[in-house]
């Protein structure tokens, strides 16, 4: 897939594990008792706490941070583990200052150690070529097992839309995280509590003379984990997103910052308005000349589209504001590349000079589980594309995916809400639709001959939607060995002595892209042959075999990346002078809803016919079903094991 | 950026030339040209169209400098080409100055687009690693990429270039200019030119290019970063100062070993003292022992920091009070203890054997980093900067490898050091063992269950201990349910137990030990009245060469290990084994010498309605010329063969 995020603002994005804070009350005597109960941990938070203030100065509402965090070293490695601090921050988060300490046992309590030193370097994300979030890290030298190491520092935010989230889990275990907001009486805050085990949080409100303090506490966190197969941690890890709706300064009008979708569309139209707002002689020729031959709107959007998927590239600079600006079309024409924001930029501008109602769209892609509704802040979306309107119909376009169809939206997207930007002051939240299963999806044929205890054989795979263009994605980015390997590896069946005789790859460059792999492959040591019998398990792929869901502490939904049908047909020929002597009955299974499969052998003259075929008809598999889901792998995996045997007479 | 992907290519195929005339081949030309690209070529994503380094230096207010200077062009071919080259990452380290960076795209009509200043993003980073990042304008197929950068930095007195990467390189250059009192020396590898160089006026001059070097791509079972075509240089006469006495020579080196890591204040002497004392450490001690303490009290006890911002932190006072010290305050440290309980040794150096091996012959500083103790009496080696590592395995980086060592000779108050080379042998092959015990036994419903054991010992123990003994209890468990393959998930993982986890293990050789019992039943499948026992999964899967494939490159392995697998099966009452023979697979490679170093056998013998199977694979050599390739890749796959073995089990007589 290739959806890439626009700018990430909340600390430390993608690092959640380092991002967290502690506050130190505890004495020796709570610190030895600690590492007596964590004593199989290497380290453990005792307290972590962020303290968010809301205030004005001259009219305007300002916010920053103070996050203490302390931190008791436990096993003998954890002083050469645990011995550095990491504090991220960027444009939007600005790291104003910052202290350290530790404290070591000594024979009477603790000694205070200031033996640091610290650097703040450049800190990468993923995808994104250019960007200005940083890391500062600090490291304390002189540490031992039983070490107590505190770190407090002061964040500003400077832009009150995009307050970050609070996420109560670290690394390591914590004993207490706490989550303290202090606002004026007049700023209407609102709190929304995300992520699994929202009971944990305790929540407590109080009035000040003339501000709110809330509190949210939560206490004996384990440390943080991942799940496989999940969209992003965000959707479990406990977390608190605390937005300014609304306020009214002393004297002053009520002012509605971000209390509804409107008003986010309001704070997000300021990214555009100056966008493309001058005509711009080489887009229109470059229109002209791409648009020349054709007739209806949508022959025109399908051809800009595919320009712009085949000539500008993918390329992210995340400078401050850059993160949300788009870049003028005209620009990104002739420079070649963009990211997201650009690309949308392009197809709304082009497809606007060809007559083609288009708009810049907001989405967020699966990784993030917000709703405008819900958070109606910037934190709902981190990609940007471009929507058209062709008749009544709605189209998005997403100019980072390669070789997307025209009017297919990349799976990353499906199911999840897209702000689209009419005019200046209207916008639509529009689904963007979930792709049926039956467009999605590979069928897999192989005819098998037996030699001595090899099979020989030839495959094809075809290929259709989400699938075909991720595998055309690999083999387009693959060249000479690269490619002979990758398609040895989607071609490979029975077992990894798997040998590609030769293979070939074809795929239609029009319409919905389907593609198709064959090979002629030879498999050694595959048959089991005694006496008067064959023993061949024809299964020589085993789909779904290794999808069981570790259900240890899961409470997300296990995650597909889009719905599919997947069939596979195996035809073996059978030895002259033998005959079927044992054929395993047919089987099939059911996860109401969810999924499906169903196994059939037949014998058809001289030859057995393997027919499987798998649908899922959902994207997720939610927590409910994740014992009938495991039991499903398990009677697959029994089917897995049914071997035939043919027999001869002679 | 591009990927530096090494490899070796028979020397004869590299077209190269040597000549002491210069090149002008740094030039930023007013009008460029778009080159056009052999036929051969067309199916690559990209072609370097030329690749020139320059090393130019001088005197400037009376102290040597050096200017690098960076002239590339590279064709792009396809959308991997155009998204591997229309953005630049350009590194330099806070000391050194940028004097010229330009850049620009030619477009396949002839059309050229620079990169303008203010396109160019500067990263600062207080770790001193910067880079200036830019996106080249333009770029489409059949495009090129060309950019020079000059920049000027305290001179390196020694160095290597690489110039063989994962795509194709029509020409390269390499250059020294120096001032005629600094005598460089140049020495090519795998088919890059040796050139001696030519005094012009004041100015030496070294001068080497190479063209079409063809692609070098990794391969599995070798370090490919070695193979690469590559210059390397160093500084070897200063002829106006020093005559003809040759500089920065071994010998040098270890001069400087001692002077840095044998010069001990009185105070610290005392420290190390009381240290040794802490510590357990007695004169009565065998010498064995006292290594082992020693080693086994700095590596626990002492924290090894990159860095520390302490003026005293190269002292052995404070490093033993603080238990804090870089790496070469923990070296310093283990001289220290090591002089002072009379412990005879060496210190050594070499560099990583995967990406440069030493040349004994070419006195290269560059990049040794790879720290040594030899004890001569004991005949063995010591890592001391690898905490996990113990006595007398040390860091697989430098096996077989050779190291540059300081042997130290007293006479009188006098003591002086001397070079020695030695080759860094490996620990006996016996002493790396990787085995699996199983005992596999069936239910009445054919299900299989296991009392299975896999043990580790010396080198094959190294990365698993650091897990083991570092991790918290709860991954423990999933890395268990990892390496206990036979349990395919983690109910079937009925008990486990852990054992000789610490890493003075090491000392004795005790293994580190997975004991658990599984149920297994996917080992059994069924096939009409018979059963299918896939006893091949017992080994897990193998590593395998079953594609063939053109082998380019020499076989390196990383240490040499032995595989002993006993596996006993309880065959079920009235079963009977039908088909045991497919268990016996047998392949061997055997040296010039005629020495078996490379194995894998298998057998197996039936009793009391027992089946008792017996693997023996082993590696006892870690190198092997790309003609071994086949032999070689025979006992790989002969594993992985052994993997497939399914036993069928049928009732007596039928």
């Amino acid at each position: 897939m290739d959806i890439r995020g626009k700018g990430e603002y909340a600390i430390g994005t993608g690092c959640l594990v380092l991002t967290l804070f502690a506050f130190g009350n505890a004495g020796a005597q709570d610190w030895e008792k600690i590492r007596q109960q964590y004593q199989s941990e290497i380290g453990v938070i005792t307290n972590v706490k962020e303290q968010l203030v809301i205030s004005q100065r001259n009219g305007k509402l300002e916010a920053s941070s103070n996050i203490s965090k302390e931190k008791v070293l436990i096993s003998d490695q954890s002083p050469s583990i645990l011995n550095t601090e990491y504090i991220f921050h960027s444009y939007f988060n600005k790291l104003e200052e910052y202290d350290e300490e530790a404290l070591i046992p000594a024979k009477n309590g603790y000694k205070k150690l200031k033996s640091s030193s610290s650097k703040t370097i450049a800190s990468e994300q993923n995808n994104i070529f250019y960007d200005d979030s940083k890391q500062t890290e600090i490291s304390f030298t002189g540490l031992t097992p039983g070490a107590v190491m505190r770190t407090n520092y002061t964040i500003s935010h400077t832009d009150v839309h995009m307050l970050p989230a609070y996420y109560f889990q670290n690394n390591l275990p914590t004993v207490q995280s706490v989550f303290e907001v202090t606002a004026p009486k007049y700023v209407d805050m609102k709190f929304v509590v995300k992520g699994s085990d929202k009971d944990k949080v305790v929540q407590t409100k109080q009035e000040n003379k003339n501000t709110i303090t809330y509190t949210f506490t939560a206490s004996a966190l384990s440390a943080y984990k991942d799940y496989d197969d999940a969209p992003s941690s965000a959707w479990h890890l406990l977390h608190i997103v605390p937005y300014i709706s609304s306020y009214q300064l002393p004297g002053k009008e009520q002012t509605a910052l971000l209390s509804d979708p409107a008003h986010l569309y309001t704070y997000f139209y300021d990214f555009i308005r100056n966008v493309n707002t001058k005509e711009d002689k080489g887009i229109a020729d470059l229109v002209e000349d791409i648009t020349r031959d054709d007739k209806s709107q949508e022959e025109k959007a399908a051809h800009i589209y595919q320009w712009v998927q085949q000539n500008i590239y993918y390329i992210a600079f995340e400078d401050s504001l850059e993160g949300f600006i788009p870049r003028q079309a005209a620009d990104i024409c002739k420079r070649k590349f963009g990211d997201c924001k650009d690309m949308a930029s392009i197809l709304v501008a082009m497809c606007r000079k060809a007559g083609i109602p288009a708009y810049f769209t907001w989405i967020g892609t699966r990784s993030k589980p917000y709703t405008y509704e819900e958070t109606p802040l910037p934190i709902v979306d981190n990609h940007m594309i471009c929507t058209i309107k062709l008749g009544d119909k709605w189209i998005f376009l997403d100019g980072t995916h390669p070789l997307l169809p025209f009017g297919e939206a990349p799976a990353g997207i499906q199911g999840k809400q897209a702000m689209v930007s009419l005019d200046e002051k209207n916008f639509k939240i529009l689904m963007v639709p979930e792709a049926d299963e039956t467009k999605n999806g590979c069928t897999d044929s192989t005819t098998l001959t037996i030699s001595d205890r090899a099979i020989n054989g030839t495959s094809s795979i075809d290929y259709s939607g989400y699938m075909s263009w991720e595998v055309q994605m690999m083999l387009m980015y693959s060249k000479n060995k690269d490619r002979d390997q990758l398609a040895r590896q989607l071609n490979t069946r029975g077992s990894n002595k798997y040998v590609q005789n030769s293979y070939q790859y074809t795929k239609a460059d029009v319409g919905m892209k389907d593609c198709r792999l064959s090979a002629s492959f030879t498999v050694g040591d595959y048959v089991q042959k005694v006496g008067k019998e064959y023993f061949v398990n024809m299964n020589i792929k085993r789909n779904l075999e290794g999808n069981n869901i570790d259900t240890q502490g899961r409470s997300i939904p296990y995650y597909y990346k889009y719905k599919d049908v997947q069939k596979e047909v195996v035809v073996l020929q059978i030895p002259t002078g033998y005959r079927v002597s044992y054929l395993p009955p047919k089987a099939e299974g059911s996860l109401k809803g969810l999924w499906d499969y169903s196994i059939a052998y037949t014998t058809e003259g001289s030859k057995v016919v393997l027919t499987k075929e798998y649908r899922f008809h959902s994207m997720t598999i939610p927590q409910a079903h994740f014992a009938q889901h495991n039991k499903m792998i398990d009677d697959l995996k029994k089917q897995y094991k049914e071997t035939i045997v043919l027999t001869t007479d002679q | 950026m591009r990927k530096y992907i090494p490899l070796l290519y028979p020397a004869l195929l590299i077209a190269t030339s040597a000549t002491a005339q210069q090149k002008d081949t740094l030039q930023w030309k007013e009008k460029p040209q778009s080159h056009s690209v052999p036929a051969e070529y067309a199916g690559e994503s990209s072609v370097v169209i030329d690749d020139n380094v320059q090393l130019e230096y001088k005197d400037e207010n009376k102290e040597l400098v050096q200017y690098i200077t960076v002239h590339r062009i590279v064709k792009v071919l396809d959308e991997k080409g155009v998204e591997t080259f229309n953005k630049m990452n350009i590194p330099f380290y806070t000391g050194q100055k940028v004097e010229t960076l330009k850049a620009r795209t030619i477009l396949p009509n002839g059309k050229v687009i620079d990169v303008s200043k203010d396109k160019m993003k500067e990263t600062k980073n207080e770790d001193g690693s910067n880079q200036i990042s830019f996106a080249m304008d333009g770029v489409e197929k059949n495009a090129e990429v060309e950019y020079l950068i000059r920049y000027k930095k305290d001179a390196a007195l020694f160095g290597k270039e690489t110039f063989q990467y994962s795509i194709p390189v029509l020409h390269t250059s390499f250059e020294i200019l120096s001032p005629k009192r600094v005598k460089f020396e140049e020495k090519g590898y795998n088919g890059f030119p040796t050139v001696t160089d030519t005094l012009i006026g004041d100015t030496r001059h070294i001068y080497a290019e190479s063209s079409k070097l063809p692609v070098i791509r990794s391969e599995g079972y070798s370090f490919s970063d070695i193979y690469a075509s590559r210059a390397e240089y160093k500084v070897s006469y200063l002829p106006e100062e020093k005559g003809t006495v040759r500089m920065f020579t071994w010998q040098d080196m270890v001069n400087r070993l001692y002077s840095q890591y044998y010069q001990f204040s009185e105070r610290e002497t005392k420290a190390v003292e009381k240290y040794l004392e802490t510590i357990g450490v007695s004169e009565n001690d065998k010498e064995e022992d006292k290594i082992r303490k020693i080693e086994s009290a700095i590596k626990s006890g002492i924290t090894q920091y990159k860095e520390i911002n302490d003026e005293n932190a190269y002292k052995l006072d404070y490093i033993i009070s603080k238990k804090a010290a870089t790496q070469a305050g923990i070296i310093k440290l283990f001289a220290a203890c090591f002089t002072q309980t009379a412990v005879r040794h060496e210190l050594g150096v070499t560099t990583n054997r995967r990406l440069r091996p030493l040349d004994e012959e070419f006195e290269n500083w560059n990049s040794l980093e790879n720290y040594l103790f030899y004890f001569p009496t004991q005949k063995k080696f010591l890592s001391p900067e690898d905490a996990y590592y113990r006595y007398p395995f040390t860091s697989t980086d430098v096996l077989t490898n050779k190291g540059l060592f300081c042997t130290l000779t007293t006479l009188g108050d006098v003591t002086k050091a001397l070079a020695k080379t030695r080759t860094i042998p490996y620990v006996p092959l016996s002493e790396s063992e990787n085995n699996i015990t199983a005992n596999i036994s069936f239910t009445t419903d054919m299900e299989a269950t296991a009392d299975v054991s896999y043990t580790f010992t010396g080198y094959t123990a190294m990365g698993l201990r650091e897990y083991f003994v570092l991790l918290p209890k709860e991954k423990v468990k999933e890395l268990v349910q990892n390496m206990a393959h036979l349990a395919d998930k983690p109910e079937n993982l009925v008990k486990y137990t852990v054992s000789g986890e610490a890493f003075d293990n090491y000392y004795t050789n005790k293994p580190l030990q997975i004991a658990a019992s599984v149920k297994a039943p996917q080992l059994v499948e069924k096939a009409g009245a018979k059963f299918m026992f896939r006893i091949g999964d017992v080994i897990g899967k193998q590593s395998e060469l079953y594609q063939e494939d053109e082998r380019k490159l020499p076989i390196d392995l990383a240490y040499p290990h032995s595989l002993n697998r006993t596996i006993t099966v309880n065959i079920p009452d009235g079963y009977t084994v039908l088909n045991p023979e497919t268990i016996k697979i047998n392949a061997e490679y055997k040296n010039e010498k005629d020495k078996v170093t490379t194995a894998f056998h298998s057998d197996y013998k039936i009793e009391n309605n027992k089946l008792v199977v017996t693997i023996n694979e082993f590696y006892d050599q870690l190198h092997f010329p790309a003609t071994a390739y086949e032999p070689f890749r025979k006992v790989i796959n002969a594993a992985a063969d052994f993997n497939k073995v399914t036993l069928l089990l049928g009732k007596e007589g039928k």
